[in-house]
């Protein structure tokens, strides 16, 4: 409502007056306003420390797990766990939001759990703890190992709405609210995990076994003896090499004793070459039956006491080269042999048999011979020297 | 009073003080004010400018990751481990190699040592002190390469055969963060300021991880975190230092104030922490001050990316043909195979290369072995672990040790003739035995310039007698020295169509052997890196029949 007062100028001035319009509307708003505050704003104040509570709930307990997933004890887990949570205890976000630990390790409200997941069949989950390391041997094969944090709190109203009544007893708007947070993280020593004082060590692991058992391996690349073997003299070629010799040939053939022809080699050999042959340690033919004990004449390939064919022992290891006219038979006994006699043309292979009687006298081409009651073969190392 | 000053319309005599506070706090104001937008300036540009260097450094540390170079003795290596699949990096069977990061090699090599000497075991030993030797060599090599690839106008090249300008690609994105966007007048970098080093930063943790388990790691635990070795300080074994570059999965900024060219103490450098230091020009004018030229040097540090091959593929270690049963002790395992006196005591009779392809394609020539005192000839039981250390080697630093020793003494079938028995290892390291079927008419070629030995009539039987052949493929790695596969597994063995005759010699019939195809070349992946059945070395029993009675003469 507006009003002209004349004045002693000319000019007019406006009086605004209290409108009476309302007055009713304002006396409702009061008790209006206490009423919303009381019921809704106090309480959705009360609400939003709960929702910060929450998120630094998680943000702690997945600060405290990521903590102890990297150390390389259980004992040194719990200790960094407790204190990334004693951190957040106290600061200055968790007196402003009013969060009290509730129990625990150490009552900092947080327990540190080790899950055990197996990765096969329906992943079942087994919980160590809590704050107890788990005492089996981690199987890093069958499972996978987690740390959990379980973390609680308290969380205090902002405003104490605790007298009024309805709302008054509500968690979170009139009393304090308990709040828990799990955090899982992959434990990354799961070497760790086995024993609460047992720190990983990084030193001193041991082997089931060794490989140096066999006697005489102690220089690589050299025979230095003592070890038992097939071979009757398996450093052959270090033998030659050690006296100075080149190595031209070699091969390892079986000459079988009821050959009654001269068995080649592949091995070539001229004038003045070393030929060495070394046999297998148990390698024994026979030479037919002995009539009076009917038992086969075994004897390795320096022959046996029997009557001597070209100068040799019965059933030793002769050898030839091809030559023409064919040159004279070697006795081939264990050790080495230098040819000294002139071979038909530059190199001329070696050939090898057992000395009974070759020949055809003895051995006819066709019809029986002496070598027909023989059996057995000799595994044959041959090695050309120079 | 108030109505007739209204009245009168006359200008009021008071207010001077609150010119005088207008006039003041102008005087105050606009200088704070001035200062404070010229100090924004400043801090904007700076901001700016440390972006920009910032990405400069960025840049060249992914640079170096990519740098890619053909090690000497140790095929391709980098600072990252790549997948067998760049362009550049083709053996000549037309496929691609792997490239093994220094890490990789560092880690490898610690790795065979400490087995070494758990095994106590003198031919391993020998063999792990010959690759420090390569590993040291390879080092330097790439350690020269990155260091000349970040200087002004160096050049490198990538696995496919890119070539990389470190220095060029930082100054390009340098200047292409936009500097100028609060400067009052123009801005450049001063010629030639951008300066790349490779320095430390002390105590970065790598991604390379220590020997598990961890109780073989041979290390004091601060040497390590979370179990992955750290960078920058020597990590000794066996008196021999070892020293890993810096990096991680992905290339970082680091902080620049930790940043060191040379940490002192080291018995080497490898220095891979990229620091990029940039000169910026301001020439800005304003209304106070008029032109004026300033220059803000900026600094920024990064470590590598260095990528870590999460499925190195060793291929098989195999054993073909069945085992004599007249083996005495039968071996149960392959700890009994290893360690058998009669197999280790035989003589090689031979230990040959192919020389200019895959055996039978190429003729061989008898060599002799370095890691065997230079001998032709040495125990066949030494060829055995020689090659069995070269198949760790290729599975590279994440094997389990436990495992690998569980596996040795797990139970193994020897006896199929139409079998391999092979142990294999999976991509976390972990050990297994398994058999595959053994195609006689497919047994696998010697490959180029590898090592394939023989020992004739080892194991007699009633009606002949036992080889023993080794065929080691993965002994000499990379082109160079690694030859046609380039010291790769071989797989997809193509049938030889003949029928394996029979001579009465130890050589390996070579019709029997079958033949490894070659690639299209370009960027196909190695087949043994996917297959599950590419064999790295193999032994195989081959029995000898008695040759047919001859006759006179």
């Amino acid at each position: 409502m507006h009003k002209l007062v004349a004045m002693s100028s000319s000019r007019a001035i406006v009086l605004k007056l209290r409108s009476q319009r309302g007055a009713s509307s304002t006396a409702e708003f009061i008790p209006a306003l206490f009423v919303l505050v009381l019921l809704f704003i106090l309480p959705m104040l009360n609400l939003m420390p709960i929702v910060l509570g929450a998120g630094f709930t998680y943000l702690v307990s997945n600060q405290a797990a990521t903590r102890a997933a990297g150390q390389s004890s259980y004992a040194e887990a719990l200790l960094e766990a407790n204190k990334e949570v004693q951190a957040f205890n106290g600061s200055a976000w968790s007196k402003l939001l009013q969060m009290t630990p509730v129990g625990g390790y150490m009552t900092n409200g947080f327990d540190l759990y080790t899950d055990e997941t197996l990765t096969s069949g329906a992943g079942t989950t087994t919980s160590y703890g809590p704050n107890t390391a788990m005492t089996a041997i981690p199987n890093q094969q069958a499972n996978i190992y987690e740390y959990k944090v379980h973390c609680t709190y308290s969380l205090s109203p902002f405003v104490n709405l605790s007298n009024l009544p309805f709302i008054g007893s509500v968690p979170g708007i009139g009393q304090p609210y308990l709040m828990s947070m799990n955090a899982h993280k992959a434990v990354e020593i799961p070497e760790s995990l086995s024993g609460i004082n047992n720190a990983v060590a990084f030193t001193g692991g041991a082997a089931p076994f060794q490989l140096d058992s066999i006697a005489g391996s102690s220089v690589p690349g050299l025979f230095t003896g003592g070890g038992p073997g097939l071979w009757n003299r398996p450093s052959i070629y270090q033998i030659a090499e050690n006296a100075g010799q080149t190595i031209l040939d070699s091969d390892v053939i079986l000459v079988d004793a009821r050959n009654k022809g001269w068995q080649g080699t592949n091995v070539a050999v001229s004038t003045g070459n070393t030929i060495m042959v070394d046999y297998y340690a148990a390698g024994q033919w026979s030479n037919g039956i002995d009539p009076v004990t009917g038992l086969p004449k075994n004897t390795d390939a320096d022959g046996g006491p029997g009557a001597a064919f070209m100068g040799y022992p019965v059933g030793c290891m002769i050898g030839r080269i091809d030559a023409s006219p064919p040159a004279l038979p070697s006795y081939l006994k264990l050790g080495k042999l230098v040819w000294s006699l002139p071979v038909g043309n530059s190199t001329s292979n070696l050939k090898m048999a057992l000395n009974e009687g070759l020949g055809p006298l003895l051995s006819p081409t066709i019809g029986p011979s002496v070598y027909d009651d023989n059996a057995g073969f000799m595994v044959v190392r041959i090695v050309i020297a120079q | 009073m108030r109505i007739n000053t209204l009245n009168t319309g006359r200008r009021i005599q008071s207010g001077n003080l609150t010119v005088l506070t207008v006039v003041f706090l102008i005087a105050i104001i606009l200088p704070i004010l001035f200062f404070g937008l010229s100090y924004l300036k400043i801090m904007a540009s700076y901001q700016g400018q440390k972006s920009a260097i910032d990405v400069a450094s960025l840049s060249v540390a992914q640079d170096l990751g990519n740098i890619v170079i053909e090690g000497p003795g140790v095929g391709f290596i980098s600072l990252s481990d790549f997948a067998p699949n760049g362009s550049a990096t083709l053996a000549t069977d037309g496929y691609p190699l792997t490239v093994r990061s220094i890490n990789s090699l560092l880690a490898t090599t610690r790795l065979e040592m400490i087995l070494s000497d758990k095994l106590t075991d003198p031919i391993l030993v020998n063999c792990a002190n010959v690759d420090y030797a390569r590993v040291m060599a390879a080092k330097t090599a790439l350690v020269t390469a990155l260091q000349a690839a970040v200087a002004p106008g160096g050049t490198a090249l990538d696995k496919d055969g890119n070539i990389i300008k470190p220095y060029d690609r930082a100054l390009n994105a340098y200047n292409s963060v936009n500097i100028k966007k609060m400067v009052d007048g123009t801005t450049n970098i001063k010629a030639n300021s951008l300066t790349i080093e490779l320095g430390y930063v002390e105590d970065l943790v790598t991604n390379m991880p220590i020997p598990r388990p961890a109780v073989f790691a041979e290390l004091s635990s601060a040497d390590q975190e979370s179990g992955f070795y750290k960078s920058g300080r020597n990590i000794p074994y066996n008196g021999k230092p070892f020293v890993f570059a810096a990096g991680g999965n992905s290339a970082a900024l680091v902080d620049f104030r930790r940043y060191k060219t040379t940490i002192p103490g080291l018995p080497y450098q490898i220095p891979t922490v990229v620091c990029c230091r940039a000169e910026q020009i301001y020439n800005e004018t304003d209304a106070i001050t008029g032109s004026r030229v300033r220059s803000v040097t900026a600094t920024s540090c990064a470590r590598p990316a260095c990528l870590v091959d999460t499925k190195p593929k060793a291929g098989l270690f195999g054993v073909s043909g069945g085992v004599p049963l007249n083996m005495n002790p039968y071996p149960g395992n392959f700890y009994q195979l290893l360690t058998h006196v009669d197999l280790y005591n035989c003589p090689a009779d031979a230990v040959y290369t192919p020389l200019t392809d895959d055996y039978p394609i190429s003729a061989t020539a008898l060599v002799a072995v370095p890691e065997l005192s230079n001998r032709k000839h040495p125990p066949f039981g030494h060829l055995l672990r020689l090659a069995f250390f070269d198949w760790l080697r290729k599975a590279g630093p994440c094997i389990n040790l436990s495992s690998m020793f569980t596996a040795m003494q797990a139970p193994a079938d020897f006896t199929v003739v139409a079998s391999t028995t092979a142990m294999k290892i999976d991509k976390n390291g972990v050990f297994s035995i398994e058999a595959f079927p053994f195609d006689p008419l497919k047994s696998i070629p010697a490959s180029h310039k590898q090592l394939y030995a023989v020992t004739g009539g080892a194991f007699p039987t009633a009606n002949g007698a036992f080889d023993v052949y080794l065929k080691d493929q993965v002994r000499n790695l990379g082109r160079v020295n690694g030859g046609k596969h380039g010291g790769e597994p071989l797989t997809n063995i193509q049938a030889n169509s003949a029928i394996p005759g029979v001579s009465n010699r130890f050589d390996e019939n070579p019709s029997g052997l079958g033949t490894a195809p070659n690639g299209p070349g370009g960027t196909t992946i190695r087949p043994s890196y996917t297959a599950t059945d590419a064999i790295a070395v193999e032994l195989k029993f081959r029995e000898r029949s008695l040759p047919p009675i001859v006759y006179p003469p």
